[in-house]
């Protein structure tokens, strides 16, 4: 049984919290966060444990691995501080805010030799595994171009009601950057396990809302070893409404071409399956498959059962930390060529 | 704050003693032009004793105008045009707005650009969740229900409301009337709920302002839509029954706070229409069936509810605590 903790109970931390009851032999045994709300929300849910500075949860916690899901700007901090009281991580997306603070931490993780995996679920979506099944068994030809869309509406709620947005947010310095760095990381974490490697020809990065941070980026991308030419748009200026999903992975080869689209079911028909299947795992008392009612979101606990599946069995996760720290340069090399245009009223 | 004169509250008649709406229609993308008619259509006129200016904005969360759901900044622009050109050049022009339960409003005005565009205006940004207020109590469903109402809103020399033409998921329609109960002081407005009606149609009795322009240039419904339109009047009753009429609804009277507010007396629902034909704005609005839309989520979010209850699920962050 491996013991979970959980620091930082916001929106993805409470997802982490609900999906790790789901993994088989995991057990939460504590959690951190500095809100006094979270922690009861917490207690309510079985955890003893609270305690609202993470210090505390890595250091006098009996725990064998911790979710971080805190600020970007508290990456750092809390991933090394974990690393070095030999306790696997696993850290929501990005690695950090820039890349000497990434470097601190995949160099204590060289050192400590702890698990540690940064969260990219867009890997774990069935339609982008069906697509990389294509594309690996070379029935789409050689990829000559691909595109890489995921537009959504970064910290503007998507909800049905309106949610306050945590005023972190609209500190540069503390999120450490906008839709390149949030959206981005997935869909160059994706072009990296696609094509091993990728060159940055250009990038736009622009606003349309006047954030300190930019909130659409186009990236124009080639891949050393594959030649594959990709345009990653990027974007948190849409106030599509869940069940929508402005995501897609399209590859355009030599042979054929695929597109995620073409895998992704009717959100509705899959709700009904999907449900009707889990109510039947739960009738024959078999584990139900959390989420995949709504299938996206099913991504976020196969990322984790593949974590701990990798603690269990001692293997290396699919998203090294080598990947994860190439992510992040190749954002700040983005970040650094190409400064975002500036909010024009 | 120095008690507000009353001037120019109160519906314009005609001769024949009907309240006036102009509408207006923008060609070629001329805001200003469009506004200015739509103003002198509804036959309001600035006086020579006016210092102070709160325009009241419609700032919905954090979208922006193309969405239909937040007023266009161009209109704000040509209304301030307006009050300059037709009234003492040394005016004092405040933009409020007030926080909501989910929205900041120093970020809204943020990140929606309001910040440079009232420098450049020379006009104040100003929070009325800052404001001083008064309290004012109105009955609700047996139940006395205190309002704090900001003194901005109370005391400024002419008082103009830019709302947008929408029909939101609560009501059937947001116009004129339903934008003040964005200017309740208090953020949390989600207490007021239960008693929306009320509170809306209480609070237009309480905030009068002298003229309401709205925003149609992307009107609000099942879709926004590029309806490029502005309509004006002297009167938020008769602005929303109007209003009422081109999102659709044949009997403004349905809508309780409309009803309500009729029945206070609070404007005139014998309104001359000025400028362009309803009848063809009503055929091009987007018209949603908010009950039918209603229950369509509702019955949703139950299904997800008993499901997940049923079998140990999980409901997504996005669908928040059902």
């Amino acid at each position: 049984m491996v013991n979970v903790g959980i620091i930082g109970l916001g929106k993805m931390g409470k997802l982490h919290f609900q999906n790790c009851r789901h993994v088989d032999n995991i057990k939460i045994s504590a959690v951190a966060d500095a809100s006094g709300e979270n922690l009861s929300w917490a207690k309510k849910r079985g955890v003893d444990n609270c305690y609202p500075d993470y210090l505390d949860l890595i250091n006098k916690s009996d725990v064998d691995a911790v979710i971080i899901a805190l600020p970007h700007n508290l990456h750092v901090q809390s991933s090394i501080a974990a690393l070095e009281a030999g306790i696997h991580v696993f850290l929501e997306k990005p690695l950090a805010v820039n890349l000497e603070e990434g470097k601190r931490i995949i160099d204590v993780v060289k050192k400590t030799g702890q698990l540690f995996m940064v969260g990219c679920n867009c890997r774990f979506i069935d339609s982008v595994a069906t697509v990389k099944k294509l594309f690996d068994d070379g029935i789409l030809g050689d990829i000559e171009i691909a595109n890489f869309d995921n537009i959504g509406n970064g910290p503007f709620s998507p909800f049905l009601e309106p949610t306050p947005i945590p005023d972190w947010y609209f500190d540069a310095d503390k999120v450490g950057g906008g839709a390149l760095l949030d959206l981005g990381y997935h869909m160059m974490d994706l072009y990296l396990w696609f094509f091993q490697d990728m060159n940055l020809e250009f990038a736009c990065l622009s606003n349309r809302y006047n954030l300190p941070y930019e909130d659409s980026a186009v990236l124009i991308v080639k891949s050393p070893h594959t030649k594959t030419k990709g345009i990653i748009n990027l974007g948190w200026f849409s106030r599509t409404l869940f069940p929508k999903f402005d995501f897609r992975v399209i590859l355009h080869g030599t042979v054929d071409f695929a597109s995620t689209d073409a895998y992704t079911p009717n959100v509705y028909w899959n709700a009904l399956s999907e449900g009707t299947q889990n109510i039947f795992r739960r009738l024959i008392h078999k584990k139900i498959k959390p989420l995949s009612y709504t299938y996206y979101y099913h991504s976020y606990y196969k990322e984790l059962e593949h974590f701990f599946d990798c603690i269990a069995a001692s293997q290396k996760p699919i998203i090294s930390p080598e990947q994860s720290y190439r992510t992040l340069e190749l954002i700040q090399e983005a970040y650094t060529k190409y400064p975002r245009c500036e909010y024009n009223t | 704050m120095k008690k507000r004169k009353r001037r120019y509250w109160g519906t314009i008649l005609t001769e024949t003693n009907r309240a006036v709406v102009s509408i207006q229609k923008c060609e070629n993308n001329d805001v200003k032009s469009a506004v200015f008619h739509a103003i002198k259509g509804s036959g309001f006129k600035i006086g020579t004793n006016i210092h102070t200016v709160a325009i009241k904005l419609n700032l919905c969360y954090y979208w922006d105008s193309s969405t239909g759901e937040t007023t266009d900044k161009r209109v704000v622009s040509a209304v301030i045009d307006y009050i300059r050109e037709y009234g003492d050049p040394g005016i004092k022009i405040k933009l409020v707005e007030a926080d909501a339960t989910s929205m900041k409003t120093r970020y809204s005005f943020k990140i929606l650009g309001y910040d440079g565009f009232a420098r450049g205006k020379n006009v104040e940004l100003f929070n009325l969740s800052d404001d001083e207020f008064q309290t004012f109590t109105i009955e609700a469903k047996g139940k006395k229900i205190p309002i704090p109402i900001p003194l901005t809103m109370l005391h400024s020399d002419l008082i103009v409301n830019i709302p947008k033409l929408k029909v939101p998921r609560r009501v059937p329609l947001t116009c004129a009337m339903k934008n003040l109960f964005g200017a309740i002081q208090n953020p949390i407005k989600a207490k007021y709920h239960p008693y929306l009606h009320e509170v809306i149609a209480n609070i237009n009795g309480i905030m009068k302002p002298d003229l309401v322009i709205v925003d149609g240039l992307v009107a609000l419904g099942k879709h926004p839509y590029k309806m490029n339109v502005i309509i004006a009047g002297t009167n938020s009753l008769s602005v929303d029954w109007v209003a009422a009429k081109i999102v659709g609804c044949r009997n403004p009277r349905k809508i309780g706070y409309i009803k309500l507010a009729e029945e206070k007396g609070f404007g005139d629902t014998d309104v001359k229409i000025v400028g362009e034909d309803i009848d063809r704005l009503t055929s091009i609005f987007p018209s949603i069936n908010i009950s039918w839309f209603n229950l369509k989520w509702k019955l949703q979010l139950k299904g997800i509810k008993f499901y997940t209850r049923i079998t140990g699920d999980i409901i997504p962050p996005v669908l928040g605590d059902l």
